[in-house]
């Protein structure tokens, strides 16, 4: 996917773009700056729809 | 109320306990360009990385604590600044400027691939310098982009008027992280701050963003007064000369910074900064 695609998934289902974060990050492969904020952004989200 | 006299402030240090030392430490993330200004904000170290994480084109501010700790808030008491000290053992930072700004509003994940107008949302208005005079506008790249391409922001200026266009400025091709996308030493291009409407001395908010063709990315624009600026001078790998800003005795009147300000530096480097380390302290001084 490309940014601005991440970008629009972000926007329009940001959990399913978290999770596939996540499941990157426990594989081991980082991620590059502009999806780094995009996490830090979506955790904010998470951790609300958790509660 | 401010001070009066030099009296004033000597008494504020030594008698009166109205004074705050503050450190800092960067390390540099992402490589950088010589002549592209960049933004150390979104670097690791003290204080923390500042990612711009939140709802897109939305505004936002960001906490005085999450940026350099310049002493909370002293109202009915004026802040100033009162010494700036910055050092690098990293030669990468030789000949390099920094330039100390209060980061006042942004607007996060600008779609750099939309050519449709982006509009803005202004829920949120500037917490200090209400007006916009004084207040600079600077893209700052999210990531990695492609670049080359004009772009325009609608805005309103200090005075409460609406509508007001910047001239067309040309993106860098940079493409790193944390780039301050419209500076650069290609034609076109602006310094650290989008240019204004001719008359205009400030930026009270941002409608929205045109891009004229893709720019690739995602970016934020962020709103920002400036504070101080300092050069780091010679760094050796056998010697690093400090530099200092006295204000008081460097600037006169003395530069304010205002309740709830988030402090960081934005950079002009000489070199690729890639892992170089820049540190020092802030004083701050109220009366």
């Amino acid at each position: 996917m490309t940014a601005s695609e991440e970008l629009s998934l972000m926007k329009t289902k940001p959990i399913e773009l978290f999770k596939i974060y996540l499941a990157r990050l426990e594989e081991g492969v980082q991620l590059d700056e502009a999806q780094t904020a995009k996490f830090e952004y979506l955790k904010t989200l998470f951790i609300k729809e958790e509660e | 109320m401010g001070f009066k006299s030099y009296r004033e402030i000597k008494d504020a240090i030594q008698s009166d306990g109205k004074f705050w030392h503050a450190s800092f430490r960067k390390v540099v993330s992402n490589a950088t360009v010589a002549g592209t200004w960049c933004d150390l904000s979104y670097s690791p170290g003290s204080p923390p990385a500042n990612f711009y994480a939140t709802e897109p084109l939305v505004a936002a501010t960001l906490s005085s604590t999450k940026g350099i700790d310049n002493g909370g808030s002293v109202s009915p008491s004026e802040k100033y600044l009162k010494k700036l000290f910055v050092y690098s053992a990293s030669t990468a930072f030789q000949s390099s400027t920094l330039m100390l700004c209060d980061y006042v509003m942004f607007y996060p994940f600008i779609d750099g691939d939309d050519t449709a107008e982006q509009i803005l949302n202004n829920t949120v208005t500037l917490p200090r310098y209400t007006s916009g005079d004084g207040v600079r506008a600077m893209l700052v790249s999210q990531g990695s982009y492609t670049g080359n391409v004009t772009f325009s922001i609608n805005y309103t200026n200090q005075a409460g008027v609406s509508g007001r266009v910047s001239p067309l400025v040309t993106t860098n091709t940079a493409a790193l992280a944390a780039t301050i996308i419209h500076s650069g030493t290609h034609v076109g291009s602006a310094g650290p701050f989008i240019p204004m409407q001719s008359g205009d001395t400030g930026i009270r908010s941002v409608q929205s963003i045109t891009f004229s063709s893709p720019n690739g990315g995602i970016i934020a624009l962020v709103l920002v007064k400036p504070i101080a600026e300092i050069g780091i001078n010679e760094v050796t790998a056998t010697f690093a000369t400090p530099s200092q800003y006295e204000n008081f005795y460097d600037f006169a009147s003395g530069n304010k910074i205002e309740d709830g300000a988030y402090l960081n530096f934005i950079c002009l480097p000489n070199a690729s900064l890639a892992a170089a380390v820049v540190s020092g302290m802030l004083i701050t001084t109220w009366g």
